[in-house]
């Protein structure tokens, strides 16, 4: 596959990966062209790989933790009481689209590397043990970053909804 | 439902919000061409970048006018199937890069029913960017007076000075006729994104992009083939008239519902070499870098945190709200009340920049909301 043909095929793909990551089309924008272009560069020993596609996803999250981005991830500041005004006293069928939006303002308030390894946990559906190699650490610190972003957006949540056991 | 659940439907909704992909496809051969003259060179990225571009910038103009007339004129009539007649200068304020009125170029005479024009956003380029300058015209149902992106939009990019306006474009799609030019359709792909691409030139190259609309591929090609020259030029409102040495305008955007309700900014920025030490890199990674970035945003709301220190920066009441999480406690904010309903804000970090400075830029902007009236029109 050419560089050319795997933009062809994948970059609606990709960027809204990068935008799940980032929880900023722009920046995911941004991250992505620059992405791109590296990858472009060395694209010939990318394509010689089993999953050049997985590789172009790492390249997106570790542009987007790198320092240079983590100044422009700018997560949404909330205080408690906005919190608790737009979020309903209990879900129902009706106030599902309310949840949603306020779990999309939720996730912008998480730390960066929280976000990431949502994105990857549960937008990409990797087990641990792949994030933990994408991101390059332990699997215990991304079980540690799973189980404090989850517990953070269900503080914030209706006592009705549940885990599935993630964090365990 | 699991909070697993929302979580992913939350995720979802927000890949729906991703920019078109064939934006940022056009946009390769630009940022390959940067990239390559930072190896070269040696230069920082920085800039106005799309991100940039979205970015929240508040702006207070202490020396408020608005006696100026207004001076967007109406297109002419030939079609955009040829390049539009030069216009007067645009002259840049003392010391920026940015013209104090931006030149429009060219307009759509027909857009689809419900939408109005809400969004002009321009950007000079990197220097020697091989695109050049940038406007972006941006037609929505509805806008707030804050922060003006997201949701339905239809918008015009017009590039008139682009080295080789044929590889700003995207060519991918299908080929189509625009009043005799060249084009490229590239329909939705279960996205609602679509968008045409036509060049008009060695140097001029146009895009019309359908955001989150269900338009048809008819009445995009309408869109695009009713481009007419439009011998206008948009003041920017919102004029520093000092900034730090070495700092240098390079975008502005004006948006909002109605004149009334007008939003603006304006992002100014530091260049400077990439670190070439490790101490250099050490002192950017903590925030010390050379380069800057700082927008001065004038409107009805502001992007900035609550509370701060209180004071007052040209006789008007003022704050400075402090951030202590990781990325935003490099940013300093000012905000400035104005009065009548009116907040300045600017937004700053890198290259030394301090409190001060910002004062001293709030201090010496010139606000003049002349010319509005296209907005909402």
């Amino acid at each position: 596959m050419t560089f050319e043909e795997f933009v062809s095929a994948r970059l609606t793909s990709l960027v809204r990966y990068a935008t799940v990551v980032t929880w900023d089309p722009h920046l995911a924008e941004d991250i992505t062209q620059n992405v791109l272009v590296r990858a472009q560069a060395r694209w010939s020993r990318i394509n010689r790989m089993d999953a050049p596609e997985s590789y172009v996803k790492r390249m997106v999250v570790n542009e987007f933790l790198s320092w240079r981005r983590r100044r422009e991830a700018r997560s949404v500041p909330l205080s408690g009481e906005s919190l608790a005004g737009f979020m309903p006293a209990a879900p129902d069928q009706t106030a599902q689209r309310d949840d949603r939006d306020a779990m999309m303002r939720l996730i912008a308030t998480l730390p960066p590397r929280q976000r990431a390894v949502i994105a990857l946990r549960f937008y990409e559906d990797l087990p641990v043990e792949q994030i933990a190699e994408i991101l390059g650490c332990r699997t215990v610190t991304v079980r540690t970053h799973l189980m404090r972003a989850l517990a953070a957006l269900q503080t914030a949540l209706p006592a009705t909804l549940v885990t599935t056991g993630e964090q365990s | 439902m699991t909070i697993e659940d929302l979580i992913r439907a939350a995720q979802e909704h927000q890949a729906d919000r991703s920019v078109p992909a064939d934006r940022i496809r056009a946009a390769l051969p630009r940022r390959a061409a940067r990239a390559n003259r930072h190896r070269r060179y040696g230069m920082l990225a920085a800039g106005l970048t799309a991100a940039a571009v979205a970015t929240a910038v508040t702006v207070p103009a202490l020396a408020l006018r608005d006696d100026s007339p207004a001076v967007t004129a109406e297109p002419a009539a030939p079609p955009a199937s040829g390049p539009a007649s030069a216009t007067p200068s645009s002259q840049p304020a003392p010391g920026a890069a940015l013209p104090t009125q931006v030149k429009l170029e060219y307009r759509p005479t027909w857009v689809p029913s419900g939408f109005a024009e809400h969004i002009r956003h321009f950007n000079v380029g990197e220097p020697g960017d091989s695109l050049g300058p940038t406007l972006m015209r941006v037609w929505k149902k509805s806008v707030s007076a804050g922060d003006p992106w997201g949701g339905t939009e239809l918008s015009l990019y017009i590039r008139t000075e682009a080295t080789d306006a044929a590889a700003a474009i995207d060519t991918s799609g299908q080929k189509v006729d625009i009043n005799g030019a060249q084009g490229f359709y590239t329909p939705p792909q279960g996205d609602r994104k679509s968008s045409v691409n036509w060049t008009l030139d060695d140097h001029t190259a146009l895009t019309i992009a359908a955001l989150k609309v269900d338009i048809s591929k008819n009445d995009l090609l309408r869109m695009a083939r009713s481009v007419r020259p439009d011998p206008g030029v948009s003041p920017v409102p919102v004029s520093p008239r000092w900034l730090p040495p070495g700092w240098e305008t390079t975008g502005a955007e004006v948006s909002g519902p109605s004149q009334d309700t007008w939003r603006s900014y304006v992002y100014a920025v530091r260049r400077a070499p990439e670190p070439s030490t490790d101490a250099d890199r050490k002192a950017a990674k903590e925030g010390n870098s050379q380069s800057g970035e700082l927008s001065v945003t004038v409107g009805t709301t502001t992007d900035a945190p609550s509370g701060g220190d209180r004071f007052t920066v040209g006789g008007h009441p003022a704050r400075h709200p402090v951030r202590t999480d990781e990325p935003g406690k490099r940013l300093i904010y000012l905000v400035v009340d104005l009065g009548e309903g009116r907040l300045m804000t600017l937004i700053g970090s890198g290259a030394g920049l301090t409190l001060d400075d910002l004062k001293k830029v709030a201090e010496k902007t010139e606000i003049t909301p002349a010319g509005l009236a296209w907005l909402g029109g």
